[in-house]
């Protein structure tokens, strides 16, 4: 095999991971993994019915009606059904679409968008059971985490949301085990997959809506790419490495060690990584706000009493949060909101919360709220942890 | 891997204040809740699934759908789950307002 001289492989990593798949059993999964996985997923459910609040949503779930979809597929949050794929779909949409799903934060994937809709969908037209359709779930979020991790930031640097190229991988291993597949049929998934593998970063320059289908999409797609797979449709022997696989063109410059990567799958359990949000906005104003209602609570801090406000980052996380300071200080929009820090931090001093009612528009033209943020900040801190 | 390409387990943060009458507080978090180490625990998590729950379904469904998930792996059938999963989210009177704030 001809490789790029940028992406070495030391050995085909869809077949490593084919096997390892196969061989993964309920009894390996630790008894915290297991738990947490119920808690990561009782999350991402609880979103699906809160998106189902917004805009996005309707148009998601209207767009159906012009393509038809029977079926007898659960979409959460509504009792008519649709086919299977279109479940996938709209589930992942529906959880990953306010952006308060949980992340596995070394890969900024979010892994449950899209292993849940795919496990699920196929669970509940197979008549499995909740332990079945954990299991597939755990294994599709360790395969995501696993293969993000390698990417190390090069995805969205080239222009790809990791959420979505990656993801597709994780549900098509898993939903190619739970349609029975052996390892044979799970290189091919596998191999299908890189070529529905997809997700620009466009949404960034204009707060679209694309983001929030990636995961469904990489659900839906997994669907597919495993169908294929399992029925004996050719796909590339290896997904991931050769000099038109994964890494070479999705993260170019990266390099995968097949024996070092896949012998910690399932072994170095990343789930144990993966972050549930407690607030509905980017992870970089997390600490910030916390810090915020720490002081605001232990010194009684009314917003009126405060002379200016200092944010501190890493200065390499201003052009997210941070930067221009004068926009970040009066979001547009309910998305722009979630990626000022200026905004969150005025919130939690004011209301002493951040929720998801604080995205909304009225929130968002709160006057006291608008003051305070005119007297935030943002400084370097050499603290932070950021790499 | 160069220092620009890794990628962190945490997210770090602070904020510094300086009141009107010139005292500065300061406060940092090296790790965001919700992380590596900082897991959020079940209680917080299940008050993070009602509020949102609460946006689009009654109380007493959300509780079920919440112990239905705790407990998917003594369920036989994920049918079980779906026929929760399909409650009617309500889209009139959803949409969420400020007053939900504090």
């Amino acid at each position: 095999m001809q490789v790029s001289p940028l992406t070495h492989q030391t050995a085909p990593l869809s077949r490593a991971i084919a096997d390892r798949v196969i061989a993964l059993e309920r009894d390996q999964v630790p008894q915290d993994v297991w738990d947490y996985l119920k808690l990561c997923l009782a999350d991402a459910v609880g979103i699906a019915f809160a998106s189902r609040a917004y805009d996005f949503a309707h148009k998601s779930l209207d767009s159906l009606n012009l393509l038809g979809s029977d079926g007898i597929s659960t979409i959460i949050g509504q009792s008519a059904t649709v086919s299977l794929r279109d479940a996938a779909l709209m589930n992942g949409l529906l959880i990953h679409g306010l952006d308060y799903d949980d992340t596995h934060l070394a890969s900024v994937v979010h892994c449950s968008a899209s292993a849940f809709p795919a496990a699920l969908a196929l669970a509940e037209q197979r008549g499995l059971s909740g332990a079945e359709l954990l299991l597939a779930t755990l294994m599709a979020i360790e395969v995501d985490a696993m293969l993000g991790t390698q990417a190390g930031g090069v995805f969205q640097q080239v222009g790809f949301h990791p959420t979505g190229v990656v993801g597709v991988f994780g549900a098509t291993v898993a939903a190619a085990r739970m349609m029975g597949a052996d390892s044979e049929a799970l290189v091919r998934a596998q191999g299908v997959a890189l070529s529905l593998s997809s997700g620009s970063m466009a949404f960034l320059d204009d707060g679209s809506w694309t983001k929030r289908l990636h995961p469904g999409w990489a659900a839906s797609a997994a669907l597919q790419a495993a169908a294929l797979g399992v029925s004996g449709f050719q796909g590339p022997g290896e997904a991931y490495g050769g000099r038109f696989g994964f890494y070479a063109l999705y993260a170019p410059g990266t390099s995968v060690e097949t024996e070092a990567v896949s012998s910690q799958l399932f072994r170095d359990w990343a789930l144990r990584t993966v972050a549930i949000k407690p607030y509905p906005i980017c992870h970089f104003n997390h600490a910030p706000v916390d810090a915020a209602l720490a002081l605001r609570s232990e010194h009684a801090i009314t917003p009126d009493v405060i002379k200016s406000v200092t944010i501190l980052l890493d200065d390499r996380q201003f052009g997210v949060v941070a930067s221009p300071i004068e926009a970040k200080r009066a979001p547009q929009s309910e998305y722009d909101a979630k990626f000022s820090a200026p905004y969150a931090v005025a919130t939690a001093l004011c209301k002493g919360s951040f929720s998801l009612a604080d995205l909304e528009d009225a929130a968002r033209m709160d006057p006291e709220v608008l003051s305070l943020a005119q007297r935030v900040v943002c400084a370097h801190d050499a603290r932070s942890r950021y790499p | 891997m160069t220092r620009d390409l890794a990628t962190p387990d945490a997210f770090s943060g602070g904020i510094k204040i300086t009141l009107t009458d010139g005292t500065e507080l300061e406060h940092f978090e090296a790790v965001n809740r919700g992380a590596g180490g900082q897991l959020l625990p079940a209680d917080q998590v299940k008050a993070k699934f009602l509020d949102n729950c609460a946006l689009t379904i009654p109380a007493d469904r959300a509780e079920q759908l919440w112990n239905a998930m705790l407990n998917l792996d003594e369920m036989n059938d994920v049918a079980e789950l779906t026929a929760l999963l399909r409650t009617e989210s309500n889209r009139a009177a959803q949409q969420p307002s400020g007053s939900e704030a504090c």
